[in-house]
């Protein structure tokens, strides 16, 4: 098995397209539904290598997401890569300061998303 | 803001509809604003709320299946048409990625807005309506080959808000750009 990496998008189709990206690079991905959904399945497989997460979401946020598990010591080091259409610079000075590792602005270019999860994920 | 200003918002609405369907290889026609709103056999709707002092409004975006078929990143890899949960979801991140754009050509012009989450519906015989709360926001209508989109954000504006003559560009906004803390 390969490393692990948690998808969350609340769109069924943005995920398959970041799963469509890495396929092939030896990941294992898991998928979440929205920010809620994404703490349960990190709760349950705590080797994940990083979270690939969007941020406008029902349910709860990406950002309100990455808080949460920074408030969590079993998930505090879990790296965070924010994938998302806002653009807007205090929501991405805030994942910043919560601890994420990235910012990428949707749509994206599938080998520049490898490329981000590769120097991130290892 | 003036009319001057709410023409400034549609054309800043046509052009990001048009650059975003670009990037899936879709070149919409702009055919203007339609009166009546056309009817279309089958249609998938989203709908997006937008928040803040300036502005407070919706963005709604309706296309015939086709349009969202031809758009669809992972179809030209399988092939066939989408089921109507399929239809659905992908309208509603277009919607998403549309009014992200929308919004940071706001940004740069000195307003800020908070989005929503996309609401979606598809049916048959689905027409959106005609009253508007703002004459001011007229529906856009884009055609491609056989089939169409069309896209309204209607909006009120806080009396002091206005855009600025003077864009700004907003640092680390553009689409598709990485940052890596």
């Amino acid at each position: 098995m390969g490393k692990k990496i948690l998808v969350v998008d609340d769109s069924r189709t943005a995920r398959q397209q970041v799963i469509s990206a890495l396929d092939g690079s030896g990941y294992e991905v898991l998928e979440a539904v929205d920010g809620k959904d994404g703490l349960t399945k990190l709760a349950a497989n705590l080797d994940t290598t990083l979270v690939i997460c969007d941020v406008n979401m029902p349910k709860m946020s990406g950002l309100e997401m990455l808080v949460e598990a920074r408030q969590n010591p079993a998930m505090v080091g879990t790296p965070f890569l924010m994938l998302t259409t806002e653009a807007q610079p205090e929501l991405v000075q805030q994942a910043r300061q919560a601890g994420a590792k990235g910012w990428i602005i949707k749509p994206f270019k599938p080998e520049m998303l490898v490329t981000a999860v590769k120097k991130i994920a290892g | 803001m003036d009319s001057k200003d709410w023409r400034g918002v549609g054309a800043m609405v046509v052009d990001c509809t048009v650059r975003l369907f670009g990037t899936f290889g879709a070149e919409l026609r702009y055919t203007g604003s339609p009166d009546p709103i056309p009817a279309a056999d089958q249609l998938t709707v989203a709908v997006i709320g937008l928040a803040s002092e300036a502005l407070r409004g919706s963005l709604v975006m309706g296309a015939t299946p086709k349009v969202l078929e031809l758009t669809h990143p992972l179809r030209t890899e399988k092939g066939g048409h989408l089921d109507n949960e399929s239809l659905r979801d992908w309208a509603g991140e277009l919607a998403n990625r549309l009014v992200g754009r929308v919004k940071i050509q706001l940004l740069t012009h000195g307003i800020t807005i908070q989005l929503g989450t996309p609401t979606t519906m598809s049916g048959r015989e689905l027409t959106l309506g005609a009253a508007l709360k703002n004459p001011e926001c007229l529906p856009h209508c884009f055609e491609i080959g056989d089939d169409w989109l069309l896209v309204r954000m209607e909006a009120v504006a806080h009396p002091e808000t206005k855009l600025s003559d003077d864009p700004k560009p907003v640092p680390a906004t553009d689409e598709g750009g990485m940052l890596i803390f």
